[in-house]
């Protein structure tokens, strides 16, 4: 029997958590309202952050403009300054107006300038893909303004952050799958990889000779290499099972946790700083309107992807009375 | 957005965004499609790393006492954006090794304008193959020369 795109978007609907969640429609609504105009904050801290280097922005000469800065020229720093105050603007206005979706498209473009902007220098920036990629999505995201919300409304805007949630874990998912793939094909063929013992030790030594310094972790884990295959391979677990995680709204916040040491973890072992994406997949996990109240451990045990099964196996929850 | 496109839309996003990104990746020719990405962060760890540096070997017309190692100066690590800027050297000296003129050409510009600051500079970029961990026991790498390059923008003269 041939499979219709309608049962395919039916199916992923289906599995979608409640739009109400544990804590009622209106309670989880204004949960997802303040996470939207936390989102827009923390944005606008990042384009402060680099408004601050402006004089490092106008100084950049030779350019070779990606698509969307297609009109800018490295002649002067007029172009360079036009973004960085499009970026600061359109972030500004959606954080004061989280609401109206010309605020949200405004700092959507203010985000794809400054990115395709500082990636029109020789290298694609790709630490700021999550924040580009949830920007665009906060912005379809269905809001009535003017109006009293009526509770289909409210479902409907809880689906948007929900997306937003969805297309942020499946980054993860993607980064997991490549390495699983990768590394999987360099064992079969006997080229190392990541999936053997001294990975992370070369990932570690190999950053702190581009960087020129050590991050500040670096040296134990070189010494503690005998770990970095289990914490490799814990990582690899989070990465590849971030998309399940959407539709587990008992695991958003534990998930959340993990993320945001994950990337502390590689902070201080690699010196690389996703700034931007630390805060987006830690707002958006442990600030999840989604997420019950309390979890409960062993109930949030039972749905981990692949380990679920003997959790809820050797250790059951207990029978509700 | 209405809910019910909304409701059409997200999964076929998700799906194109999922399969349009990992082909991206190098492994499928590496077509770099902005804003694509495959993620493929950290995916590979091998026992051979390579390393492409620039060495300064005269400023304003006067050879330095001792040539610099782009890569190895405190400041360029310090620069407010040091990620873009050892990009542009690395694929700068990957073109080199490939032999794509066009491209190294192009890569050479953004990085005497974007790079080099100063006005006159003569450097040779230069490849260094090593495996991490002994370099970092020893500081010992392998190291080939691709070429050498005057930058002169015929100011302050």
């Amino acid at each position: 029997m041939p499979i219709s795109l309608t049962h395919l978007v039916d199916r992923f609907w289906a599995l979608a958590p409640d739009p109400e969640g544990g804590l009622g429609l209106e309670a989880t609504h204004l949960a997802a309202r303040t996470l939207v105009r936390a989102y827009y904050l923390g944005q606008l801290l990042i384009a402060f952050q680099h408004l601050a280097l402006w004089n490092h922005y106008v100084g950049l000469r030779s350019i070779r403009p990606l698509w969307p800065v297609f009109w800018a020229s490295g002649d002067s720093g007029r172009d360079a300054m036009l973004i960085l105050l499009l970026f600061a603007a359109g972030s500004c206005a959606a954080a004061f107006f989280p609401d109206r979706i010309a605020a949200r498209a405004a700092a959507f473009f203010g985000c794809l300038e400054f990115s395709a902007f500082v990636s029109s220098f020789g290298t694609v920036r790709h630490v700021h893909h999550l924040m580009l990629l949830t920007s665009f999505l906060f912005v379809l995201i269905p809001v009535r303004s003017g109006r009293a919300a009526r509770d289909e409304d409210r479902r409907a805007y809880l689906r948007g952050v929900w997306g937003v949630q969805c297309a942020a874990l499946l980054t993860y998912s993607m980064a997991g799958f490549v390495k699983l793939m990768t590394g999987a094909w360099h064992l079969a063929t006997g080229q190392g990889g990541v999936l053997t013992p001294a990975a992370m030790a070369l990932h570690v030594a190999n950053s702190g000779i581009r960087f020129g310094i050590d991050a500040p972790l670096a040296d134990l884990a070189i010494r503690a290499r005998i770990l970095g295959l289990p914490i490799y391979l814990v990582v690899l677990y989070l990465e590849l099972f971030a998309l399940p995680i959407a539709f587990r709204p008992r695991l958003h916040r534990p998930w959340g946790v993990a993320l945001v040491l994950m990337h502390l973890g590689i902070s201080l072992t690699l010196n690389l700083f996703f700034l931007s994406s630390l805060f987006i997949v830690g707002l958006l996990l442990l600030a999840s309107p989604f997420a019950p109240a309390t979890p409960g451990w062993r109930a949030a045990a039972g749905e981990l992807p692949l380990l679920g099964r003997f959790v809820r196996r050797f250790a059951p929850a207990p029978a509700s009375l | 957005m209405r809910p019910g496109l909304y409701r059409v839309f997200l999964p076929l996003f998700l799906a194109f965004y999922g399969v349009g990104g990992l082909l991206t990746h190098s492994r499928f020719g590496g077509l770099d499609l902005y804003p694509l990405f495959a993620w493929g962060l950290y995916a590979d760890a091998p026992p051979s790393e390579t390393q492409y540096t620039a060495r300064l070997l005269a400023i304003d017309g006067r050879a330095l006492p001792e040539p610099i190692d782009v890569m190895g100066t405190p400041d360029f690590h310090r620069a407010p954006d040091y990620w873009s800027d050892a990009g542009v050297l690395t694929r700068f000296g990957a073109a080199l090794e490939a032999g794509d003129a066009a491209e190294a050409g192009a890569l050479r510009r953004q990085f005497e304008a974007n790079v080099l600051r100063d006005d006159r500079v003569r450097y040779e970029v230069l490849k260094r193959t090593y495996n991490p961990l002994r370099r970092r026991e020893t500081g010992a790498w392998d190291e080939v020369r691709l070429g050498a390059f005057d930058k002169d923008t015929g100011a302050g003269r």
